[in-house]
């Protein structure tokens, strides 16, 4: 399964996962996404710098 | 910065955009089975007095419905075995049929087995290193000798019904092909049940993901730790599916539920055109090569090996 990992940083703060992965060209559609080795919905609101893994389930 | 299920004070792991869902592992297994099992009930797909024939391919779809079928109608006494087709793919095959059988010993069920080459004397390596490109891809070849031998496999197993992990990405993928194709037979032959139901050598196809976003198979398969085998197949080539495939997802991000509009848009205009079988008894033949029904006098497997093994 392709993964790609991703650092956030503060200009994508207080931005959803899905509004973040939308602004890199990811379609929020075909993947999934963990932090810290954990599954989250991609309506979750990024407030700190975190690096996130796509896992990428629909080519 | 943790989003809660909506159901519970638990983290959620997954957002379902079409519904505005959050919902943390145990409500989205919940959520997702019982859709499942609604879909089943909704289009009487199956009942107790039918033997199931689970086409498995290791893929992540055709497990999940594996792992399902075992883990709620087990012990509902409902039969079933999983058919597997080696369709004789160099570094490919072994790898999905590995994923398959282990699987099947570990969860005890009944596994039946043949290849291309068994059936056809021929092997998917083999059409990829001879065919023509004229005739399109090698999934062209692989898809229709794969059906072929599913239905033989079911027949000699006596299974009532095929099951396929076709989800409602494919069917909405489908539906606009045939749809832009321009081909209104193949446009209504499509649905949750598929295939010919009063001929004696051929079995229904049903499809128990018909209503299920693929991306939630994906994700069911990962929460529960469900094997299945992720790498393309080597002969994987950019297909005019891909273009719906793309297409669809990105309506879906704009406006969320359009998958489910689109199938049951489809749904209610098969209904109101009152259309049941298109091929009847009437219409069929024998193949003239292998005996087998078909529409035409050469059966398209035939017809495809004919070609390839003039090359």
């Amino acid at each position: 399964m392709l993964k790609k990992k991703i650092t956030i940083t503060k200009n994508d703060f207080n931005k959803t996962l899905r509004d973040i992965l939308i602004d890199l060209n990811i379609n929020p559609e075909t993947v999934l996404v963990k932090i810290d080795g954990i599954f989250k919905p991609i309506s979750t609101v990024i407030k700190k710098e975190t690096e996130i893994e796509v896992l990428v389930v629909i080519k | 910065m943790n989003i809660k299920c909506d159901k519970c004070s638990k983290d959620a792991l997954i957002y379902l955009a079409y519904g505005k869902h959050n919902f943390c592992k145990d409500h989205f297994n919940d959520f997702f089975e019982s859709r499942f099992k609604k879909t089943i009930r909704q289009f009487k797909l199956f009942s107790q007095k039918d033997y199931l024939g689970v086409a498995t391919s290791g893929g992540k779809d055709s497990m999940v419905l594996l792992y399902l079928i075992n883990k709620i109608f087990r012990e509902k006494r409902i039969n079933f075995c999983a058919i597997f087709v080696d369709e004789g793919t160099d570094n490919y095959s072994n790898k999905t049929f590995q994923v398959v059988k282990d699987f099947c010993t570990k969860e005890n069920i009944k596994l039946v087995t043949s290849s291309h080459k068994k059936e056809f004397d021929i092997s998917t390596q083999e059409i990829g290193e001879k065919y023509d490109k004229k005739e399109g891809t090698v999934c062209t070849y692989c898809g229709v000798l794969r059906r072929k031998t599913l239905n033989r496999l079911a027949n000699k197993e006596k299974v009532s019904k095929l099951l396929t992990g076709h989800n409602l990405d494919d069917e909405c993928q489908t539906i606009l092909m045939n749809l832009l194709d321009n081909d209104t037979l193949r446009f209504f032959r499509t649905g949750p049940e598929t295939g010919i139901i009063d001929i004696e050598n051929t079995r229904p196809r049903i499809k128990p993901f018909y209503l299920t976003p693929e991306k939630e198979i994906a994700a069911y398969a990962l929460f529960n730790q469900i094997p299945f085998h992720d790498c393309n197949c080597p002969f994987f080539r950019t297909a005019k599916r891909n273009h719906f495939r793309n297409f669809l997802n990105e309506t879906e991000i704009i406006h969320p539920g359009s998958k489910f509009s689109l199938v049951k848009s489809f749904l209610k205009i098969k209904e109101l055109s009152n259309l049941k079988k298109i091929i009847t008894k009437k219409n069929l033949k024998k193949c003239k090569i292998c005996k087998e029904d078909t529409s035409q006098d050469i059966c398209k497997a035939c017809e495809l090996i004919s070609k390839i093994k003039k090359i």
